[in-house]
């Protein structure tokens, strides 16, 4: 990945789970994580796509995130959030099955992704880090992952 | 360089648009004044120029620079009245500007644009004007600063222009760090500054005076040098700039000698002349941006008076103190290297767009935040309380501050559409000159404010409308007089506010569009099929313009005929909300009007809901609500092929369910309409929708309150979704999508020509049934129920009884200012009797020119059915006779009758002329009619009106008739749709025999007739009546028997 390259230091990232697979994002990305599972359905939407949420006025896209790397419809439960990331000057908000912890690491630490975690396409990931319980965790590059494939 | 920073670059950028605009427009002025120069006007061209000039000076921008200082040698001259301003030389301005506007557009780049085509153009001018003596005087002068470097390179010819006037020309240096920066200003500032008072000839800033690393020692420095021309004295020159002496130079010509001598200012020295002093009383006055303006207009009086050149003359003595290097050398600055930076352009992008905005508007808006933070705090100070009474205080002030602030907010974005009508009489003036045209173009409330978005994009289709207008509209000026028309064509771009939307009106007085011509070209192109243009109307037609791919132009020019057009202006406008509508009159002229809303933020929407879901529907897209109550609902939804229509007032309208569309609701194939649409107390609520041209309804299973709603934008994983407009959110904080009515037909395949097909199929089935006409429904005495068609109703008012005033035994009310006569149904028939109580209805009628009224009881309703008459069983004085509607029966009044009876002298007139065409001898009218109840009313009044009828039953019998009695008829009443042979057929028959073509065809139409009227005009037809409407036929048979008589 050229984009590993680019980066080093160290980073925060916060960490879910897409029904077995352990992810991470940078939290730099994230603007905040809701527990309020609460949209509108738009008809013609791709399928990924639950509906739109009203996010203190603005208009907020769900996105069913296990759905869109392909790895099944997210099951609501108890534990269900919504992460809100800032994409391309709006707000989207993934669907996750739950929120485990923050973990700190350096980017220099990072493995370059396999092919395949779990399930989920290699492309989507910036690499795989592992966390404080020596879990692996699959950092998303979520540009990448929210890319709409219509186009 | 961080004083070039982008700010500065963006504040130039901007301030030179702001330049460019209006300059168009002056110079148009200027080119029409021609040898009376406006001096005011020009000088302010001229300064626009001179100020772009010194800005691009200051910020290394050399190409600017140098397009504008040609500019501005042109503009000088025209000042200077060397130089009158013709077409050629406007022109050659006008693309100068176009050609600054762009290099202003791409600032990054414009030291690398090519300019040199302009700069030719207007070196030709300012040369080929020139004497001969001054042509050669272009001779490169240098000018030196006190250290004998060599600043500037300029030309003689330069110099000697800015030295006009009695000018003196300085040459300035300015230390950016310390005479700028150290005094809290800013560069770009003192630049315009010194524009105010004079003119900047040249400008450059030296990098090379900072020096570098390896020089040792550092200079702390930056100079900038600005040759400068003002009228300023020299002796005050100092004081104005607030710039130490040793920075100011004077810089002497010896026009003789081509020589330049440098000379210093003795600046301490001051003559106590009382020019001087008067000048110095206002100095001491404190300085300031005004003062400097008054000095310089103070100044310039003085030198009206005593005559520029004598003033050169005079004060040259005192500026021409022998050479003295300054002492003040101390600031070492190193010596200049012989590479001059001119690229010291920030690399970064532009800045994001920016907007000006009053400031007492942002002041407003900082009191009513103030004001919401407020109440704010009072709501939580209640809330915590639990105050009820406070919390309902504190919501009330939100509410109101809320809605004030939105209306602020709102104002911040409302432009004034003169910022787009501006460019038009460019435009227009181009346009002229490249078609050999002559177009006066008037605009008109340029004030009228728009939101920004929507003046941005109304840009582009305008442009296209008004080229349009100039191409096409607007003819030659010897077509023009041959047409007995003035030959200068006029265009008219009118804004203005009319409910609640602002309309644009772009009208020109040209040719008009034929319709004609359109429907062949898109029969030609495939877009349409024959037969669906037969079946359009006058309106239909010209709507069929806005097809893609369809364009009217027959040579291709430069102007128009890409065959992109006004479809392209026409999606343009729907983005926007807009709608067109085009009017046209054959060699009157075209007027195309385009509704706009105000703002696209905030809109009026509908809300409706399907199942659980709520949908707003822009209130611009919803053309009326119809409930189909669950007893009628068979009755008025029909399947038409595949589709689904509804009867709405004799107009087939297709249904589409919006569950269906949106698959929020499964349905079998085979499940029936009735099904498919009702719901849940039965009836089928309908939103007629106006899509673009077209209407269609949407079924929805509720129908809620109209509300304002903020639209929000969809992100972008919903691009591919047709059908949404965006989203809002509703007062509980839920979301609602906003449904794109244009987008849910093509979602569900339907378009304006597949509706027309489905009309046409139905058409079909009704040839052949009954004939279909809408009556209005009314009730007499309770319970006794009256109809007329609805043809003949003019209006309908509601009244109360308290409001009919009985004067001199007649009922009257008030009405539009005047009174209007009314009558009840029991004046001239047997009917039960109306009682002057409460709510009633008064439809109001034209009869004879006079406006009457008839007095029923409410409630009303249009219908549309097939007219099945029963003219015997109730038929007596004006009543024509029964029907049965809603399975009551129903009296069908004659409303001829009725009033005939009740004034027959209005009717008097035409009879007794009547009886004078009889003397001449008998006239028989053919009429020629299918529907038994109309050739007998129709027959009957006719024939009491003193003429013969013959009745035949359709085109066929009529022919007949005709050919065996060749001489009998003097005119022909025709119905148009019949069996055998319709009225068309029979027409042409009629108007191509050599026997018959002399007779005149009056063609009788029912209700959805209108587009039958091309037609008829083609086959031959004379005129068009309405069924029933008696009066009229009566008078136009009688116009064509006088006519044919005379």
């Amino acid at each position: 990945m050229a984009e590993i390259v680019k980066r080093s230091g160290s980073f925060q990232a916060s960490c879910f789970y897409l029904g077995e697979a352990l992810c991470g994002i940078d939290i730099n990305l994230i603007q905040e994580i809701n527990k309020q599972i609460n949209y509108t359905a738009v008809p013609h939407a791709p399928d990924y796509v639950l509906g739109i949420m009203n996010l203190r006025g603005r208009i907020v896209t769900i996105i069913d995130f296990g759905k869109k790397l392909g790895l099944g419809s997210t099951k609501v439960t108890d534990s269900t959030r919504i992460i809100i990331v800032n994409s391309q000057e709006e707000q989207i908000g993934l669907m996750v099955d739950k929120i485990t912890d923050v973990i700190t690491g350096k980017w220099e630490e990072v493995s370059p992704p396999p092919a395949n975690i779990k399930g989920i396409q290699g492309r989507y990931f910036l690499g795989v880090c592992k966390s404080k319980d020596r879990k692996l965790v699959a950092l998303l590059n979520v540009e990448e992952a929210l890319a709409d494939e219509g186009n | 360089m961080t004083m070039l920073d982008d700010e500065t670059l963006q504040m130039y950028v901007e301030e030179s648009r702001e330049h460019l605009e209006s300059i168009e427009s002056d110079l148009l002025a200027i080119e029409q004044m021609g040898e009376d120069i406006d001096e005011e006007l020009v000088n302010k061209v001229f300064r626009a120029a001179h100020s772009m000039k010194g800005g691009a000076g200051f910020l290394g921008l050399n190409t600017i620079k140098e397009l504008a200082h040609k500019i501005e040698n042109v503009l000088d001259m025209i000042r200077n009245r060397e130089l009158v301003p013709n077409p050629e030389i406007v022109n050659i301005l006008l693309l100068a500007f176009d050609r600054l506007a762009e290099l202003i557009d791409n600032i990054q780049e414009s030291n690398e644009m090519d300019i040199s085509e302009h700069v030719t153009a207007l070196m030709s001018i300012t040369s080929g004007s020139l004497p001969e003596l001054e042509k050669e005087s272009v001779i490169e002068v240098e000018i030196k600063d006190r250290q004998d470097r060599v600043v500037f390179t300029v030309k003689e010819f330069d110099l000697n222009q800015a030295k006009k006037g009695g000018k003196f020309i300085y040459l300035l240096e300015f230390d950016l760090i310390h005479d700028i920066h150290k005094k809290d200003k800013q560069p770009y500032e003192v630049i315009k500054d010194i524009q105010s008072t004079g003119e900047i000839v040249d400008i450059k800033l030296d990098l090379d005076a900072v020096g570098t690393l390896e020089d040792g020692k550092f200079s702390n420095k930056i100079p900038l040098y600005v040759l400068y021309a003002s009228i300023i004295e020299p002796d005050i020159f100092n004081t104005l700039l607030n710039l130490p002496e040793e920075q100011i130079k004077l810089i002497e010509i010896d026009e003789s000698k081509s020589i330049v001598e440098s000379k210093e200012a003795d600046f301490g020295q001051r003559e106590d002349t009382g020019e001087t002093e008067e000048v110095m009383d206002i100095e001491e006055e404190e300085q300031g941006h005004l003062i400097e303006e008054e000095i310089e207009s103070r100044v310039r009086e003085q030198a009206v008076e005593s005559g520029p050149k004598e003033q050169v003359q005079a004060t040259r003595p005192v500026a021409s103190s022998p050479k003295v290097k300054p002492a003040s050398l101390a600031k070492k600055v190193s010596p200049s290297k012989s590479t001059v930076h001119t690229d010291a352009q920030p690399a970064a992008s532009m800045h994001a767009e920016t907007l000006r905005v009053h400031v007492s508007l942002l002041e407003n808006l900082m009191n009513l935040a103030g004001e919401l933070v407020l109440s704010r705090n009072q709501l939580m100070q209640a809330i915590s309380q639990g105050d009820e009474h406070e919390i309902l205080n504190a919501g009330q002030r939100i509410d109101l501050v809320t809605s004030e602030l939105q209306e602020a907010i709102m104002l911040t974005r409302m432009q004034p559409v003169g910022n787009i009508f501006n460019k038009f009489p460019r435009v227009v003036r181009d346009l002229a000159r490249d078609l050999g045209k002559e177009i006066e173009l008037i605009l008109e409330g340029k004030e009228v404010e728009l939101d920004k978005t929507i003046i941005e994009g109304l840009s582009d289709p305008l442009t296209h409308l008004v080229r349009n207008s100039a191409d096409h509209g607007i003819e030659s000026p010897e077509e023009r007089i041959a047409k007995g028309k003035n030959p200068t064509g006029k265009i008219i771009l009118k804004a203005y506010h009319a409910a609640g939307q602002v309309n644009i009106e772009i009208k020109d007085d040209g040719r008009g569009i034929d319709a004609e011509k359109i429907v062949n070209k898109a029969i030609e192109k495939g877009l349409i099929t024959e037969e669906q243009a037969k079946g359009m109307n006058e309106k239909e037609k010209l709507n069929l313009i806005f097809l893609p791919g369809l364009s009217t132009a027959e040579k291709i020019s430069d102007v128009s005929g890409r065959g992109v057009g006004m479809d392209v202006v026409k999606s343009n406008l729907d983005k926007l909300g807009g709608q067109v509508d085009i009017e046209t009159a054959k060699d009157k002229g075209t007027t195309i009007r385009i509704k706009l809303p105000l703002t696209l933020a905030i809109i009026p929407s509908l809300l409706v809901s399907v199942g659980e879901e709520r949908f707003a529907i822009p209130q611009v897209n919803v053309d009326e609500l119809i409930e189909v109550p669950a007893s009628q609902v068979e009755e008025r939804i029909e399947k038409v092929g595949d589709a689904d229509v509804l009867i709405l007032r004799g107009e087939l309208i297709p249904l589409l369910s919006l569950a269906e569309i949106l698959g929020l609701k499964e349905y079998k194939e085979e499940s029936s309409f009735a099904d498919k649409y009702k719901s849940k107390g039965g009836s089928v609520k309908v939103v007629i929708a106006q899509a673009g041209s077209f209407k269609y309804g949407l079924v929805v299973d509720q129908l809620h309150d109209s509300v304002e709603i903020v639209v929000k934008p969809l992100g972008r994983h919903f691009k591919n979704c047709q059908g949404y407009a965006g989203a809002t959110i509703m007062g509980d904080g839920k979301v609602a999508l906003i449904l794109d009515v244009v987008g849910l037909a093509r979602l569900a395949e339907l378009s304006a020509i597949n509706v027309e097909d489905k009309v046409e199929d139905r058409d079909k089935v009704e040839q052949t049934g009954e004939e279909y006409h809408t009556l209005f429904l009314f009730n007499n005495a309770p319970g006794e129920y009256c109809a007329v068609p609805l043809d003949l109703v003019a209006r309908v008012e509601l009244i109360k009884a308290s409001d009919i005033e009985v004067v001199g035994g007649k009922k009257v009310i008030q009405y539009r200012g005047g009174s209007l006569p009314i009558f009840a149904l029991e004046e001239v028939a047997n009917v039960g009797h109306l009682e002057l109580e409460g709510d009633l209805v008064v439809i109001v009628f034209v009869m004879s020119g006079h406006e009457v009224g008839l007095l029923a009881n409410p409630p009303v309703d249009a219908m549309e059915t097939n007219v099945k008459i029963d003219d015997f069983a109730l038929k007596q004085p004006g009543i024509a006779g029964s029907t049965i509607i809603n399975d009551r029966t129903t009296l069908v009044v004659d409303i001829f009758e009725f009033f005939e009876t009740l004034n027959p002298e209005w009717f008097k007139e035409r009879k007794e002329a009547v009886e004078e065409i009889k003397k001449e001898g008998e006239r028989k009218v053919l009429l020629v009619e299918d529907s038994d109840f109309f050739r007998n009313q129709v027959k009957k009044f006719i024939e009491a009106e003193g003429y013969k009828v013959v009745a035949a039953e359709d085109g066929q019998v009529a022919w007949d008739y005709l050919n065996e009695h060749p001489d009998e008829i003097s005119v022909v009443v025709t119905d148009i749709e019949m069996p055998n042979m319709d009225g068309f057929e029979l027409t042409k028959l009629i108007k191509e025999s050599p026997n018959f073509s002399h007779l005149p065809v009056i063609a009788l139409t029912s209700l959805a007739g209108e587009e039958d009227v091309e037609k008829g005009r083609q086959v031959g037809i004379d005129d068009y009546q309405i069924k029933l409407d008696k009066e009229k036929l009566l008078q136009s048979i009688y116009n064509f028997l006088t006519k044919k008589a005379a």
